[in-house]
């Protein structure tokens, strides 16, 4: 029995993955889906009950060839360390400018300013001033450089009280003939019961 | 609790602790270690199967680059999810000669499941026809079978006289009501819809009718 529960428990820390640090609680709405959204290649855009809105992109070495990409639209230079802790790093919601200051925090500190910032500044253009726009175009480009083509998937983790009209400028935003994107996977909650 | 098992024996003389030191028990007290075990297995097994977000997945209509490629649909719902508690929504075209063309429903069972349930009652029946031949049909094994039920139910979901159902919002709606629409539609049948852009009309009567504001 001793043996066996040693057996489990090796698998168990073996197959476990620890869920990336999230910076806000988001209660996403109910559904009575049962698909499962797979655990590689998802671009994760968070939406809290506030309209802030957060980004991530998983495998770290996409995530380093975003930042580098985005510090070169953005003139600012990235040491390796920072991009090392970037490559880490769960999901952020912050202006780009205040990232470096940002990345030189420890993790519990982090948690505590990511509360203050005001999310991913966003608007309708193509601009430099729509960061989350360079985010999503960024890291889209890297993933398709670094893997197959078309196999990357937009998620979107919006909490049930978010305005709909945030995520419909967000939806907006990817379906630009510049990303072109029209399919998209919503994250809610399973409803176990039959409403 | 924890000590190796030396057995005692201090006073003895040398030669003695020689013969002991061979014969010493090797059985050690595993219990706290078995209960560590035991707490890491809870641990992980609590933490890890719950994890997995689930998904529903949507495809956003294709924004039209010209305006003229209206095709005319018939058996049409359109919802508009406002606000509110309650979402109003109109049969078929709106109908701009009545003062009040929007129907008011809840959001529970009865409310709007029942007006798109009664609208699509005829493809519903229909699936539950296949579904009943299929369960009935033990040539098949179960994936089989499931399979083929999913095949057929799409397909009856997307004949021409099923029901297509268009989501409307206004400004202010909240995402979860928005998502609760869409889950509604695969529980009433429901494989034509789309979230689609509110007119100008239709917040004019809105309005008239003070759903919104």
């Amino acid at each position: 029995m001793v043996d066996l529960a040693f057996l489990l428990v090796t698998f168990f820390m073996l197959t476990s993955q620890f869920r990336a640090e999230e910076p806000v609680i988001v209660d996403t709405p109910a559904s009575q889906k049962e698909m499962k959204l797979p655990d590689k290649d998802i671009m994760l855009l968070t939406i809290d009950s506030a309209g802030r809105v957060f980004f991530s992109i998983d495998q770290k070495d996409v995530r380093i060839a975003m930042l580098e990409e985005m510090g070169n639209r953005y003139k600012i230079e990235f040491t390796e360390e920072e991009k090392e802790t970037f490559g880490k790093m769960g999901s952020f919601g912050l202006p780009i400018g205040n990232l470096k200051e940002y990345l030189a925090l420890d993790g519990g500190d982090r948690e505590k300013v990511s509360r203050q910032f005001k999310g991913i500044p966003m608007d309708t253009t193509t601009s430099l001033t729509n960061e989350l726009f360079n985010w999503v175009d960024a890291g889209r480009r890297m993933s398709f450089n670094k893997y197959q083509k078309g196999v990357l998937r937009y998620a979107i983790k919006g909490d049930g009280d978010a305005n709909y009209k945030k995520i419909k400028k967000i939806i907006e935003m990817f379906q630009k003939d510049e990303i072109n994107v029209n399919r998209f996977n919503l994250i809610t909650s399973l409803e176990s019961e039959q409403k | 609790m924890a000590q190796l098992d030396t057995g005692g024996g201090d006073s003895k003389g040398g030669k003695h602790q020689k013969q002991r030191a061979k014969k010493q028990s090797t059985h050690i007290d595993m219990t706290p270690m078995v209960d560590l075990a035991f707490l890491l297995l809870t641990f992980f097994v609590l933490t890890s199967t719950f994890s997995k977000p689930v998904t529903m997945e949507i495809t956003m209509p294709v924004k039209p680059k010209d305006k003229e490629d209206k095709t005319k649909v018939k058996h049409i719902v359109t919802l508009v999810v406002t606000k509110g508690d309650t979402v109003a929504w109109y049969y078929g075209e709106l109908d701009t000669a009545s003062t009040a063309p929007f129907n008011i429903s809840s959001f529970s069972k009865d409310g709007i499941r029942k007006v798109l349930m009664e609208n699509n009652r005829e493809t519903i029946k229909k699936i539950q026809e296949i579904e009943k031949k299929i369960l009935a049909d033990k040539s098949m094994d179960e994936q089989k079978r499931k399979e083929l039920y999913t095949k057929q139910a799409v397909d009856l979901m997307g004949e021409k006289d099923a029901l297509t159902v268009v989501i409307k919002t206004t400004d202010d709606a909240k995402y979860g009501r928005v998502v609760d629409m869409i889950d509604e539609m695969s529980i009433v049948n429901v494989g034509k819809y789309a979230l689609v852009d509110i007119s100008e009309t239709e917040l004019a009567f809105l309005q008239q009718q003070k759903i919104i504001k």
